[in-house]
């Protein structure tokens, strides 16, 4: 630009204007470059660092270390909002947050379907390792708004038919993380798909038979996740069941040698009522007799007053052991706690039920369903040979040369299921087409190797490929028990479903507290800070011991300007 | 062709003397907000090193697997409240600064508490019950409310309340109450283990650093001002 003038006669002509719009652009150039510098130049940025971020994180992983190791942590963490209030005032220049995640709430609201409250003996307060959950109940409308509810308990009699409209407001009231618990019989008449979808049922009436055995139900799952990784069958052997004790009549009790102030009682448990006393052989109630019998006479067999238990000790009975956890003051209760081994009765369904792939049995009957009158560990074989069978391009190694065949075996709708081998590289293969959609790719169809257990309907079958890759043999394994409790967890939230339970025996009352504390939502944040904006958090996993194993990861954040 | 005017200014003057106002400008702002801020955020940056790495210090002398050893401890408990005047005073704080390598020209407060939670879960809204926890003992504990909000702590049974300090243990020890919970719901105790180094001044920059850990089963709190 230099030697440019604003005026002057040098800029006539067209070779002058050319040579002026350059001295422009190079003004404009320069306009721009200065405007940059100058602008970065006045606003340089800060140096940053990351200090509050991590001293308070650091400082804050310290604290959950220290609280957790200290010989306060049973009592501080036995109700977070106490902790977080606790927390919060030793954190004064920043805001707590605790979200409790994996264990129940404080309190628990229970919504009643379809409105059968005060019919059944519900419980109130259910306590597990310290900590008590208070269960609320209100009866519920699915045609009003059911957010405010964590479980939905749906009852009968009368059974619950669930529609298009109620089963599309469920479906949404399980994505916002909630829970449905079932116990209705389940017959062909409110059996449905909805109850597929939400409850993870699938109706094999018409495909099973059931193989009687015994009248025992066990619990058992197979799930458990990070979040929660409790099981049903968990929460069932941490509630405790509560006998109310009272002064013996006499007759028919006899009660006089197990010990000085016998008081008796009963723990009601579906498989039959046990008869038990207690007295006092120290200063206070410290020992728990059973009635082997049910004659209400403590010394006949001997047995009955010879053995003698307290606290932590287990004693038999018609549902599996239990154990002592506490006398209660002047004798007034007992308290016993179920051991693994423990079993319930009455857990039948008229209608034969199975879970599908998105649920799992939880409680299965000592009774099996069979498709087959086969006895376990006998075979049956197949041959294959060359000709082609179903859709050969969803075998695992299409490229690969197929053997095939038909499972004749069993009756419909599991007859006449395609087979196919695979041999690669001198490995062998096999699929099934269970689902008989002459494709061999779906859920549970392979590919086996030799020994794996292939399942077809209820039965399970131990396969052995012969190296040439013509027959297999097919070993009946086992049998699947038939399902007393169905659990699911789709749309986010939690499912349960069982058949009618007696509502006046402790063990079923249990099992079904169970159930809503396993479905009930438990991520629960215990308090919010508003303000603030920066978040740092710290994840604990606090493993109480006590009445079962119980897991939890405490979320701590916290939240600073 | 027009005739040059006497008066007619050269463009590179106006842009050269547009440049050199630009260049006082910046020079001055630099002075005045740019530097000042740089030497803050600096200063700053170095109160929150040293003190965080003071604080690693006492941890790294004291701390063993986040307990508190006892023995390491006593070495900083001769160090109490800072008097000047006092020769055994300024012998135990510069032992103290000596071992968290503080330099001479920066000063340090260190305290270290023994936190007591006593959770009162029990009662009304007058008394609530309950225990604390102290040397893996567990006494009773009561809060009370004589105002709008629970604000009295008693730790025999009722027989007297306070809102200062209360003994807890076989042998008692005294416990200062750092915290009433208005609700009634738990109350905090602090036991000041040592109280090391002059007062923090008020108006100068300062950095805090809290840490936690374990001492004889209960939490414990250091918190050290650095300036």
């Amino acid at each position: 630009m230099s030697g440019t003038y604003l005026c002057s006669s040098k800029m006539s002509g067209p070779g002058s204007r050319r040579k002026g719009f350059m001295h422009a652009l190079e003004g404009i150039i320069a306009a721009i470059v200065l405007f940059f510098y100058f602008s970065s130049a006045s606003f340089p940025p800060l140096q940053k660092n990351e200090w509050t971020y991590n001293s308070m994180k650091q400082s804050g992983a310290e604290y959950l270390n220290s609280i957790d190791r200290s010989d306060s942590a049973a009592s501080v963490n036995n109700d977070s909002r106490v902790s977080s209030k606790i927390t919060n005032s030793l954190f004064e220049s920043s805001d707590i947050s605790i979200i409790e995640r994996g264990v129940p709430p404080k309190e628990l609201i229970v919504g009643l379907l379809p409105g059968s409250y005060g019919s059944h003996n519900y419980f109130k307060n259910i306590s597990m390792n310290g900590r008590t959950t208070r269960i609320v109940y209100y009866t519920a409308d699915l045609s009003d708004d059911i957010s405010q509810f964590d479980v939905l308990l749906l009852t009968g009699p009368p059974a619950f038919v669930i529609t298009s409209p109620q089963a599309s407001k469920l479906k949404k009231f399980l994505l916002s993380g909630k829970g449905i618990v079932e116990v209705v019989n389940m017959t062909n008449s409110n059996y449905n798909s909805f109850q597929g979808d939400l409850f993870g049922l699938e109706n094999k009436d018409a495909a099973y038979e059931i193989t009687r055995i015994g009248d025992g139900v066990r619990l058992s799952e197979s799930m458990r996740s990070l979040s929660d990784p409790l099981k049903i069958h968990d929460y069932f052997l941490g509630i405790v069941i509560k006998s109310s004790m009272t002064t013996p009549a006499s007759p028919p009790y006899d009660v006089l040698y197990i010990g000085s102030s016998p008081r008796v009682g009963f723990i009601n448990l579906t498989a039959g009522s046990t008869s038990i006393a207690i007295a006092k052989i120290g200063g206070d109630y410290d020992s728990l007799y059973v009635d082997s019998n049910g004659d209400y006479n403590f010394s006949k067999p001997l047995e009955d007053r010879l053995l003698r238990y307290g606290v932590g000790s287990q004693f038999n009975t018609s549902s599996g052991n239990y154990t002592v956890k506490a006398f209660g003051p002047g004798g007034a209760y007992v308290e016993v706690l179920p051991s693994e081994n423990a079993r319930l009765a009455g857990f039948y369904n008229p209608l034969k039920i199975a879970p599908n792939e998105s649920s799992w049995t939880s409680a299965e009957q000592d009774n099996v369903y069979n498709i087959s009158s086969a006895e376990i560990g006998s075979l049956f074989t197949i041959a294959l040979s060359n000709t082609p069978l179903g859709d050969t391009s969803t075998l695992p190694y299409s490229v690969q040369p197929h053997k095939f065949s038909t499972i004749t075996q069993f009756a419909s709708p599991y007859n006449d299921m395609y087979a196919a081998s695979t041999n690669v590289s001198g490995t062998l293969f096999l699929n099934v087409d269970i689902n008989k959609d002459t494709k061999y790719n779906g859920a549970g169809e392979g590919p086996f190797v030799n020994g794996d257990i292939v399942g077809i309907g209820p039965e399970n079958y131990r396969i052995e490929i012969a190296e040439t890759g013509l027959s297999v043999k097919f070993k009946l394994y086992s049998r699947d028990g038939v399902s007393a409790a169905i659990a699911s967890a789709k749309y986010s939230g939690r499912t349960v479903w069982m058949p009618d339970i007696d509502w006046n025996d402790a063990d079923s009352l249990n099992y079904l507290a169970s159930a809503v504390l396993w479905a009930a939502p438990k991520d629960k944040e215990i308090y919010r800070a508003s303000e603030y904006h920066n978040i740092i958090s710290s994840k604990k996993v606090f493993i109480p011991s006590g009445d079962t194993f119980q897991p939890y990861v405490l979320d701590f954040s916290r939240r600073y300007q | 062709m027009k005739n040059k005017l006497k008066a007619q200014i050269k463009f590179d003057f106006i842009l050269g003397f547009f440049l050199f106002l630009l260049a006082v400008s910046y020079i001055s702002y630099s002075s005045l907000q740019l530097f000042p801020k740089y030497a803050a955020q600096s200063s700053d940056n170095d109160l929150k090193l040293e003190s965080w790495r003071a604080s690693e210090e006492f941890m790294r002398f004291s701390e063993k697997n986040g307990v508190i050893d006892e023995s390491s401890l006593n070495l900083f408990r001769p160090c109490v409240r800072y008097n000047y005047n006092d020769a055994g005073s300024r012998a135990a704080y510069a032992n103290v600064t000596n071992r968290l390598n503080i330099s001479d020209l920066s000063s340090v407060h260190l305290t270290f508490d023994m936190l007591l939670f006593g959770i009162t879960n029990t009662g009304n809204n007058i008394r609530r019950d309950g225990n604390v926890i102290f040397l893996k003992n567990q006494y009773p504990i009561s809060v009370r409310n004589t105002s709008t909000y629970f604000n009295q702590v008693s730790t025999d049974g009722g027989a007297s309340w306070s809102t200062t300090a209360v003994n807890v243990g076989v042998p008692p020890e005294t416990f200062e109450i750092l915290k009433v919970d208005y609700d009634g719901e738990f109350t905090l105790l602090r036991k000041r283990l040592f109280d090391c180094g002059p007062n923090v001044p008020s108006l100068a920059p300062n950095s805090v650093v809290r840490r936690y850990a374990l001492y004889n089963g209960s939490v414990a709190m250091m918190e050290l001002t650095y300036w």
